[in-house]
């Protein structure tokens, strides 16, 4: 099959595989930061106006600390209500001030200067003593307000030691010596919240929460919808809104009628397959790049993946444009094992571009020969048979890309079945993903916190298999963990750098996973209401200072 | 009416309630799938120390009879825990969405019998191709499935002529007036009620034609008994028997069915809520859930038994 015609079976496939996959958006990211956007960046804000927005990702609470599926590329509640001392600005990959407005770091120790004139939400004083409450409340086990309480994003923090009160307006947190400790203190572990009301509210404070944010909590049923109104007496600029109205619901066809219809003003996530019909009535859409990787993970343990040569076939056989073409730009392809304008990037090495021809070159090097007249290549007398698992529900790129991967597989001479699962079934750990009997390639992504690839590296040590971490390739190289390692700790910039290339290098060659392409994220928005609703960030978040009401 | 006869059909109720709630207890269990392992691994931070302190938290590395046990001695007081996926109290949840549901439900319960009854008497009694296509149209509308109506109806009302809101329970704002969600509830409603309609429509007009020839009716006719009156007066109440027998069916087709059509239109009621917890395997609301589904298919249903019993004393 030529190389056109495969591209045109590809998309029609994966279109189809779009319409069902759009039912549901469960792509989570995990990431508490906010896009760099700082208040004061839009001081000419036209004020006023209700924003109605819709979205499929799950609202299952508003408190940053207890949150679990936090949803990336949404409008995502505590973001609006919620600060941290600091944040990081992505544009710039530096931090910069929030609730704290300097601080001093040591090897041991950050100290915070707090901002002056803050207050909660219910009215209290935010001082020394509500960051020492909020910091004990999470990461403190021996503190009363810990008590009966889970926090899934310690990992966020892990060189927070504990906490000290200076003065009123200054707090000393000690930490362990880790490279780039501070910006980990913009993360959703630390978003600071009104001890009073927590006290007040116990176990249900989830659903009103209190912060310093620009946005009081008006109401909040989880996974239905919730109502923010402009707090008066937030600190910094005011975002443009005076009314934010946030409708979940998981068919994301209803929330494109409902756009359609006028019932919402705006909405994550529009479907690619949608994006021309929605234009077409006169509504705007647009992309921004988000911190997610997607791939596919080879099993290493099993045939055939445990031969280098097939995984690299793999990643030749994979036709990274006919997924952006599906995709209709809602997603970049990627050749390598970062982003090609990321920090850190290694682009001196061979890139994964498509190449059908020298993926059979390979796997005839590696013994899988076509039979004559045959479609499936054989090696001993055993076909070249792989199964691909994917998540029920999962969208964007990645519930695109195992159609793709398919058809390319099979043109080069694989066998491929593909199963779709339900969540739990995915990440059940004795037969899905996590276990390393379940499947040869496993269909995945990674959001990153930040833009820095070490988090996404340090997914495939050895140290990350399967139960506890997301190495679903199941690869081990004592080289790569060694790089790893040393990054972890490597406090010169420019020394950490050469490792995490380094380590590209050999993930690239050694090709545990096939590289497929970064996840954009899109909202979809009514014209005649809203002039710009962007995700500001490559963390995609709808921030609320970059809102533009008409 | 004998006491034992209400008294043998309570003690079966709460025989199957109790059976209802061991089936639903073990049944979440046996499908694959954890469901902290599942909300750590969707925020991609399932390690074995934290799943281990959340399955702690929520009591879920205990022995399941002990499990068992502390489920159904607090749901007897009313406490259904809270959910593992928003740290609800589930009876909240319960009370919010049973309320959508049973405001969609009744709504639709309205429109299949009053509909279903007025069209299986014209049915009945209408003559020639009318009567014919009357007769042979509920089997069409009962073959194709409920949702596939729904995003029709949503498709030409609501988007194409919006003459009805696309979907949702309220308007997203300043909603939630009683017209309000009359408005939001009548696409849903028609979907939900086009099925039960039918079978009512197809019950009513077969019995009606089966009892118009029986002795009872010629003898009343033969007297000069104008037939309208005999329609309205003799045919119509005995034929309301099957009706009433069917509609402790059609209850639990109203909620079974909610789970199709709520997904369809967005309606936050038990089906949604129902659809959540299975995929998040949110076990203390699939557990209160399913149990108090079934508690009202049994208690409808019980109802039913004793109104059957006084239509029918041959029955007690």
């Amino acid at each position: 099959m030529g190389v056109s015609s495969s591209r045109g079976l590809i998309v029609s496939l994966a279109t189809l595989a779009l319409l069902i996959g759009a039912c549901t958006s469960t792509t989570a990211t995990p990431s508490g930061t906010p896009s760099g956007a700082t208040p004061g960046a839009s001081a000419t804000l036209k004020l006023g106006g209700t924003l109605v927005f819709g979205q499929s990702q799950e609202t299952a609470g508003c408190d940053y600390t207890t949150l679990v599926v936090i949803g990336g590329s949404q409008l995502t509640c505590p973001d609006y209500n919620q600060e941290p001392l600091v944040r990081y600005d992505l544009k710039t990959n530096t931090v910069v001030p929030a609730l704290a407005t300097s601080w001093e770091e040591k090897p041991d120790s950050i100290t915070f200067r707090l901002r002056s004139g803050v207050t909660f939400q219910d009215g209290s004083a935010f001082n020394a003593d509500a960051v020492v409450y909020n910091f004990r409340r999470v990461f403190d086990k021996t503190f009363p307000a810990n008590a009966g309480l889970t926090f899934p994003y310690l990992s966020y923090v892990p060189a927070y030691k504990s906490v000290t009160k200076v003065d009123d307006m200054t707090v000393r947190v000690d930490v362990s010596a880790a490279p780039n400790t501070l910006r980990t203190f913009s993360t959703t572990p630390t978003f600071i919240q009104s001890p009073a009301a927590l006290q007040a509210k116990g176990k249900d404070y989830q659903l009103g929460p209190v912060g310093t944010g620009p946005y009081k909590v008006v109401s909040f049923e989880p996974n239905v919808r919730y109502e923010l109104t402009r707090y008066d007496g937030y600190w910094g600029p005011k975002p443009a809104p005076d009314r934010i109205v946030v409708l979940r619901k998981t068919d994301i066809a209803a929330l494109v009628n409902d756009l359609l219809a006028g019932n919402i003003d705006a909405m994550a996530a529009p479907p690619a397959s949608q994006v021309d019909q929605i234009r077409a009535a006169g509504m705007k859409v647009d992309f921004f790049p988000t911190l997610q990787m997607n791939y596919l993970a080879l099993n290493v343990t099993r045939t055939p993946f445990d031969d280098v040569r097939v995984r690299q076939a793999a990643n030749f056989a994979f036709d990274k444009e006919a997924l952006v073409q599906v995709m209709k730009g809602a997603g970049a392809p990627v050749y390598a094992a970062w982003f090609p304008d990321g920090y850190a990037y290694n682009g001196d090495v061979e890139q994964y571009k498509f190449n059908a021809e020298k993926a059979r070159q390979l796997l005839d090097a590696a013994g899988w020969k076509l039979p004559s007249g045959g479609k499936v290549r054989q090696k001993d007398g055993k076909d070249l048979a792989v199964n691909l698992v994917m998540r029920q529900g999962q969208s964007g790129g990645q519930g695109s890309q195992p159609t793709v991967a398919v058809s390319n597989l099979q043109d080069v001479g694989f066998k491929v079945d593909l199963q779709v699962l339900d969540a739990a079934a995915y990440n059940d750990t004795n037969t899905g993903v996590f276990s390393p009997k379940c499947c040869n390639l496993a269909n995945a992504g990674h959001a990153s916190t930040f833009p820095d690839p070490f988090d996404w590296l340090a997914r495939w040590t050895t140290a990350s298999i399967p139960p506890g971490e997301r190495n679903f390739a199941f690869w081990s190289n004592k080289q790569y963990d060694t790089l790893i390692t040393s990054a972890r700790t490597e406090l010169d910039a420019n020394k950490r750098i050469q490792l995490l290339k380094d380590a590209q290098k050999l993930l690239r060659d050694e090709a545990p996973i096939i590289f497929t392409g970064r996840e954009q994220a899109a909202t979809a928005w009514n014209p005649n209401k809203i002039v710009a609703i962007p995700f500001t960030s490559i963390g995609s978040r709808v921030d609320p200072w970059t809102i533009v009401m008409k | 009416m004998k006491p034992s006869y209400f008294l043998r059909r309570t003690a079966a109720s709460i025989g199957i309630l109790f059976g209802v709630s061991i089936m639903v207890f073990a049944a979440i269990r046996l499908v694959p799938g954890d469901p902290v392992s599942l909300m750590l691994g969707k925020a991609d931070q399932a390690n074995p120390e934290l799943v281990a302190e959340f399955r702690r938290s929520y009591g879920l590395d205990d022995p399941l009879p002990i499990q068992y046990v502390r489920w159904v001695t607090h749901a007897l007081s009313g406490d259904f825990g809270r959910s593992l996926d928003t740290r609800e109290r589930v009876g909240d949840v319960l009370q919010r969405r049973l309320s959508a549901t049973l405001v969609l439900a009744s709504l639709a319960a309205v429109i299949a019998l009053s509909v279903g009854l007025l069209w299986g008497v014209v049915a009945a009694y209408a003559r020639g191709a009318i009567g014919a296509t009357l007769r042979s149209a509920p089997l069409v509308f009962m073959s194709v499935p409920p949702f596939a109506y729904g995003i029709a109806l949503g498709y030409v009302l609501a988007v194409w002529l919006r003459l009805l809101p696309s979907s949702g329970m309220t308007s997203p704002v300043d909603g939630g007036g009683a017209l309000d969600v009359l408005r939001h509830a009548v696409l849903p409603a028609v979907t939900l009620a086009i099925s039960p309609a039918s079978l009512t429509a197809r019950i009513t007009a077969g019995t009606l034609d089966e009892l118009r020839h029986e002795d009872f009716v010629r003898t009343a006719l033969a007297a000069g008994i104008p037939e309208r009156r005999v329609a309205l007066r003799h045919v119509l109440p005995n034929a309301l028997l099957p009706v009433v027998t069917n509609s402790g069916v059609l209850v639990g087709y109203m909620f079974t069915s909610a789970v199709l059509v709520e997904a369809v239109f967005s309606w936050p009621g038990v089906g949604t809520m129902m659809i959540h917890a299975v995929e998040n395997r949110d076990y203390p609301v699939l557990q209160a859930g399913a149990f108090i589904v079934a508690s009202v298919f049994v208690v409808v249903n019980w109802v039913v038994d004793a109104l059957y019993g006084i239509i029918d004393p041959r029955i007690r």
